[in-house]
């Protein structure tokens, strides 16, 4: 008979430790030699290289005259992995065979491949299986070529908790690399011990890494591949948990990747800023070129933005009142577009400046390299965004080192109380670049006027009422009119330290 | 849109006030005055104009320039838009209340619950004591305590501490200890204050001045003036971090009926 190449695959899910594992399917048995027959018993002794990933083997036979159309008749089954077997006997007659790897359980692999016509091409499986039942799976086989799906997929930063108010975003693969993914350089101590938690582990209430999804498919490398995670420097740690108690990277810059599933979850740590990149590759065991490669792009923030909503506009993502709080649309687009946002219900900021998104900002400059702060709001949102600009100043030498890059009122009212009705009149203090969206068809009680007003000295002070497109925009509408939204999205993607 | 909002408010109002008695006397609504109040943000909302309705509302309250505000409140606490909470802001600036009538309309319900209303209660009493922002003034109630003494105004001293610790102390003891103006803060208030404003929201304390500003705090609780032991519940109220498990079990335990509310909140 002739030498047959079996190649088989598997596709079995077995359980290690509790976790469902996706092996590689068999590959195909080669080498079959027969090495002996017994004129007693009519037994055939034969050898063969058993398949890879295989747990047994069968012998498929059919008459001779049947082996242009592989008319299998017979099975021999359970005959082991050692490549070696004495005791195969189709009775009389004459017989093709060949040996296929299967699971030791319900898939098989390769028949072989025959080259009729001159093409190469798969053997037909055996349908019939008489005596042993097995499905033939080609999908995975651990022979193949090795040509593994693999995907790193990283997210936006949590703000101010993870997904609320701002939804977990996937950064966009078209974003990956360039610009790539902001993460926050990790210098605050979210657990409150009095350590940085970049020196920290453990880290409870630690909200400053960002979380990647790691995908391989097939879960197990074929043999003689393996996965692996690499940096392209130390700016970046990689961790089992967004805690920081397992690090994944533990020595050099690469790690070979033993997965629970397809896809699991790892969180990455810039600990004292600088860019990096983190890539996931597919590679020859030990080293080589890589087969498959995914690769995510890290840039530190050096800047902050945060979002004023107007009176009673409660942070959401989706905004709650769809079409009607344009600050946390412009908010949550501009954190899909990588900067780090904070949007805030506008009484987060006393009269005194004092409050979550001061704090946030302070954090951020003095535990986080950010040197650029902008903010921006609507309505009593616009007073707010004075006030805390008013407080970051006054305290900037307690602070340290930051300048308010750029400032947007959307019809701002000045904020010294909820019933404060007066417009916001001031240019935010030390802003290096502010705009000033108003309008004068405002509603009117009385005698009393609700609008913003000019604000001389802007870098932009602008009556929307005198536009072609704002000309009916009153104090309701203005901040969800898209030129005013754009214009303040340009001008934040403008400028130099807004990200 | 509007109305139909502002009716389910309604609703949730009245089950919160109703789920939190005992504190303080929950308002009651005037449903007459609430619809009107909800033509005016609607005529607003929808066609920019409140005349007719502004003078529909004034001539519903009938006079009763109180009920009407405490109404006002009542809506602003429930509302859920800037359209409503805006409008309904204009409406108390357009009636022009003077701070009388809101220390009168509010004084009352000043820890009632729910939170929504009695924040709203508070930012009306910030239009007397901050009018333009800034640093509180507290002369008109310093006035309203000499008149009224302190029983029927504990709400309204609470309310002090609360804005400012420091400011409400030295109104209290102008007003209580019989020195006038003259009075003068206890020794080590200054410096307190001073360390309190600089930490606020910066940078966080040491150990040494978490010791200086306890053994203040800890002689300040001791003194036999009401309204210093009440700066010193107030201030541990106010910063967490500061004071010990004891000297806050012993404010918490205090003989006035005030300083020991406030050490327990």
């Amino acid at each position: 008979m002739n030498r047959l190449l079996l190649r088989a695959v598997l596709g079995s899910a077995v359980v290690l430790g509790g976790s469902l594992v996706w092996a590689a399917t068999p590959g195909e048995a080669t080498q079959l030699l027969v090495t002996g027959y017994d004129g007693d018993t009519g037994n055939l002794a034969i050898t063969y290289d058993p398949a890879c990933s295989s747990s047994d083997h069968n012998i498929e036979f059919g008459p001779l005259q049947d082996v242009d159309t592989l008319g299998y008749s017979g099975q021999e089954c359970g005959i082991g992995t050692t490549g070696s077997y004495s005791a195969f006997n189709p009775g009389a007659g004459s017989f093709f065979f060949l040996v296929v790897g299967n699971d030791g359980a319900s898939t098989e692999g390769s028949y072989g491949t025959n080259l009729i016509g001159g093409t190469p091409s798969e053997r037909s499986e055996d349908l019939t299986d008489p005596q042993c039942s097995f499905v033939q799976d080609l999908s995975q086989r651990c022979d193949g070529p090795f040509e593994p799906e693999l995907d790193l997929t990283a997210y936006r930063p949590a703000s101010e908790a993870y997904g609320a108010p701002l939804q977990r975003a996937a950064v966009p693969d078209l974003d990956e690399e360039s610009p790539g993914t902001g993460i926050r350089i990790n210098g605050d101590d979210d657990n409150g011990n009095a350590q940085p938690d970049r020196d920290d582990t453990g880290v409870a209430g630690e909200n400053d890494l960002i979380e990647i999804t790691v995908t391989l498919d097939p879960p197990t490398p074929a043999p003689g591949f393996e996965y692996v995670l690499e940096r392209s420097n130390p700016n970046l740690r990689v961790w089992n948990e967004a805690t920081k108690a397992t690090e994944v990277i533990t020595s050099g810059d690469t790690a070979v990747l033993n997965p629970p599933g397809v896809t699991s979850t790892l969180w990455v740590e810039n600990p004292v800023g600088g860019s990096a990149d983190l890539s996931l590759s597919a590679r020859p065991t030990g080293g080589g070129p890589d087969v498959a490669t995914d690769r995510v792009h890290f840039y530190p923030f050096h800047g902050i933005i945060v979002a004023l909503g107007g009176e009673d506009q409660v942070p959401h993502d989706p905004p709650n009142d769809p079409g009607n709080q344009g600050t946390f649309d412009l908010a949550i687009m501009l954190y899909q577009m990588g900067y780090d946002v904070h949007m805030y219900d506008e009484d987060v900021v006393s009269a005194s400046g004092a409050g979550a998104a001061f704090n946030e900002v302070v954090s951020a400059v003095q535990d986080r390299g950010v040197t650029g702060v902008t903010i921006f709001g609507y309505s009593h949102g616009g007073g707010s965004t004075n006030d805390l600009a008013i407080r970051l100043d006054d305290n900037r030498a307690s602070i340290g080192t930051f300048s308010i890059e750029y400032t947007a009122y959307m019809d701002g009212i000045d904020n010294d109380s909820d019933l404060d009705i007066g417009a916001e009149n001031q240019i935010p203090a030390s802003t290096q670049f502010h705009d000033n969206y108003y309008e004068r068809v405002c509603p009117i009680v009385v005698i009393f006027p609700l609008c913003g007003n000019s604000i001389p000295g802007s870098d932009l002070d602008l009556n929307v009422n005198t536009t072609p497109w704002g000309t009916s925009l009153g104090h309701f509408e203005i901040d969800d009119a898209p030129e005013v939204l754009d214009g303040i999205l340009n001008r934040i993607v403008s400028l130099p330290v807004t990200r | 849109m509007i109305r139909s909002r502002a009716m389910i408010a309604l609703l949730t109002g009245l089950v919160l006030c109703s789920m939190a008695l005992g504190a303080a006397p929950c308002p009651e609504r005037d449903e007459a005055i609430q619809a009107r109040i909800n033509d005016v943000v609607t005529a607003m909302v929808q066609d920019g104009t409140t005349g007719e309705q502004v003078e529909a509302l004034r001539q519903a309250a009938d006079g009763r320039r109180e009920a009407l505000l405490v109404q006002l409140a009542l809506f602003l606490g429930d509302s859920e838009s800037t359209e409503e909470s805006s409008v309904g802001a204009l409406l108390v600036q357009a009636l022009e209340f003077t701070p009388d009538e809101k220390l009168t309309a509010v004084l009352p319900h000043l820890d009632a619950e729910p939170a929504s209303l009695r924040k709203v209660l508070t930012e009306i009493l910030s239009t007397i004591d901050r009018p333009d922002g800034g640093t509180p003034d507290f002369a008109f109630y310093e006035q309203w305590l000499r008149q009224h003494g302190r029983e029927p105004s504990a709400a309204l001293i609470r309310y002090m501490y609360q804005v400012s610790p420091g400011m409400a102390l030295a109104g209290m003891t102008r007003v209580f200890s019989g020195e006038g103006t003259a009075a003068p803060n206890p020794a080590g208030v200054s410096a307190l204050e001073t360390l309190v404003a600089r930490h606020e929201g910066l940078l966080p304390w040491t150990e040494g001045e978490r010791a200086d500003a306890g053994e203040v705090l800890d002689r300040l609780a001791d003194d036999p003036s009401w309204w210093v032991r009440l700066y010193a519940a107030a201030t541990l109220q106010k910063e967490t971090g500061l004071g010990t498990p004891a000297l806050r079990a012993r404010l918490a335990a205090d003989q006035d009926a005030l300083v020991r509310s406030v050490a327990r909140d």
